[in-house]
């Protein structure tokens, strides 16, 4: 027993408890102060027809529907761009390269890109695809800005994920006369997977609430786009020029709450799923 | 199936010069060894002699999986196993079952484990997936425990359970060699029976090579036994020979128990 002791083993394990319970209560109140705080201010705004109505006046008056559409397309083909990309990066990461050089280099260069502003990913976007490739202000150039945006989280999530399936599947399927890529394929990736979707979720979850990046690439327009090429307004720009330009405070905070609203119902379906796709690995 | 099998001095797994480095580590030293086909053959010695490393460079693991620098030669029925790469190497791990020290199931069901070696050579026709299945479960003891419940999730098995099915899993293409990595060593002792006599039924239709660091059990079922020690082979001789009066003292001095 140490003299130089503060407390018995007893009291410090109450304090730390105490401790910890306050930090995980302190996490879970900024979050629901925040939610409520967005919901109750946009309660007001919130309806059936808000939802599913074209806007009016700029925005001051009707709904929000092709924001919510264009909120979807972005995010999706942001998606499908960083998805795959991602995903194959990382089995060359895990599976395929033994720790040198390069790859040290190439997870560097991730982490570097994970830490660059959202702006300057939207200045990026701008002068490369809107302007240099002649995509114009579109849903395409968002999404691909927006998918090169959120590749870091694919790419480092779905890496760790891989490395934590044991090495002992792969010594089986193997020894089985599975093919290297057939054991990926058939064990490997399959038992990642909820990693892989964690990764995935996270970045569908930035690049829904993503506005900056946005702003630049697919433009302002507030109408309903038809195609690809088409300019259109995200859920979070739109809430941005509603609150900027001073055209309805009802409205932004409608808007919120149906951001809000989104990212949450994206988090606890992932949440659902992965739990029912997890099922029979446990 | 098995080539070997209709002379009784016929060498299935053929070793010579046989050493294995990982980097700067030299696991094993200029090995030269001979498996008689139809026999099991035991390898025993303390932790760190070499016996793993060995038995997984038969069928190409320890140079694909664990990066290890592999020198001599190795002949599995004739066919020279170390320059193997690609489609010739999964051709010769469906002739050469293993079976790894901890029960290593896929997380899949009973069948889909058993049929995984299966299904990767490209068998799609389930009538065949399921004969293959049940020939491979009856052969490892298993299937009467499990014949009602092949959808059941392989995880939710016992411990023996689970490393029976693996023996099935490893036989399901009809291999001509069946390697196994201290396959005992997680099990109780009758379970361990069991699967001793799963491994004595085997033979002479296969050849066994039966790594294992209990020297009774190489004792109770093996036909001829190497005994390893630090990288170094020290001799084999006919399991009972081994036993009764070996060559090397070093070998007696392990056999009785006073070190390893």
């Amino acid at each position: 027993m140490s003299s130089s002791r503060l407390f018995a083993p007893r009291v410090t394990q109450q304090i730390a408890t105490v401790l910890l319970w306050l930090a995980t209560g302190a996490t879970v109140g900024v979050l629901l102060f925040i939610v409520g705080f967005v919901l109750r201010r946009g309660a007001s705004a919130l309806s059936w027809d808000f939802l599913l109505s074209s806007p009016r006046h700029s925005g001051a008056l009707g709904g929000i529907l092709p924001t919510v559409v264009s909120t979807f397309y972005v995010s999706a083909a942001a998606v499908a761009v960083a998805a795959p990309l991602g995903v194959a990066a990382a089995i060359y990461l895990a599976e395929y390269t033994q720790d040198s050089r390069l790859t040290r280099a190439i997870r560097s260069g991730t982490e570097a890109l994970a830490g660059i502003p959202s702006i300057i990913f939207g200045l990026f976007g701008f002068a490369f695809f809107v302007t240099t490739l002649g995509m114009g202000w579109s849903i395409l150039s968002g999404g691909l800005t927006l998918g090169l945006m959120i590749l870091p989280t694919v790419i480092r999530t779905s890496e760790e994920a891989l490395r934590s399936v044991p090495p002992h599947y792969r010594d089986v399927a193997q020894s089985l006369g599975a093919s290297k890529w057939q054991s990926i394929r058939t064990v490997v990736l399959p038992a990642a997977a909820p990693g892989v979707m964690t990764g995935v979720v996270l970045g569908i979850g930035r690049a829904v609430s993503e506005t900056a990046a946005v702003i630049f690439t697919a433009g302002v327009a507030l109408k309903m786009p038809w195609s690809p090429f088409d300019s259109a307004r995200t859920m979070s720009v739109h809430f941005y020029t509603l609150t900027m330009e001073g055209i309805s405070d009802d409205m932004a905070y409608g808007t919120a709450s149906v951001l809000v609203i989104t990212i949450l119902t994206i988090n606890i379906a992932a949440y659902w799923l992965m739990n029912r796709l997890t099922r029979n690995y446990r | 199936m098995t080539i070997g099998a209709a002379a009784p001095d016929a060498v299935m797994i053929d070793i010579s010069n046989l050493s294995i480095r990982y980097a700067a580590r030299e696991i094993l030293r200029q090995t030269t060894l001979q498996v008689f086909s139809g026999t099991i053959h035991g390898i025993v010695g303390p932790a760190g002699s070499g016996k793993s490393s060995l038995l997984r460079s038969m069928n190409g693991l320890s140079a694909e999986r664990d990066g290890a620098i592999i020198t001599g030669r190795i002949t599995v029925d004739g066919l020279d196993v170390l320059p193997l790469r690609g489609d010739a190497l999964a051709a010769l791990r469906r002739r050469m079952g293993i079976v790894f020290a901890t029960p290593q199931p896929l997380p899949r069901t009973i069948f889909e484990n058993v049929a995984y070696a299966a299904r990767v050579a490209g068998i799609r026709d389930q009538a065949t997936l399921a004969g293959m299945v049940e020939r491979a479960l009856r052969t490892a003891q298993l299937w009467d425990e499990v014949a009602d419940r092949l959808d059941l999730m392989a995880a939710r098995l016992s411990g023996g359970q689970q490393q029976r099915l693996c023996i099935a899993r490893a036989l399901a293409l009809g291999p001509s060699v069946l390697l196994l990595d201290e396959p005992c060593s997680a099990l109780d002792p009758i379970t361990t029976r069991r699967i001793e006599d799963t491994l004595v039924s085997l033979t002479p239709a296969m050849t066994v090579v039966l790594v294992t660091n209990n020297v009774r059990q190489a004792e109770r079922i093996a036909t001829r036994t190497s005994f390893l020690l630090m990288g170094e082979l020290v001799e084999t001789a006919p399991t009972a020979r081994l036993f009764a009066d070996a060559g090397d003292s070093r070998t007696r001095e392990y056999l009785e128990g006073r070190f390893g």
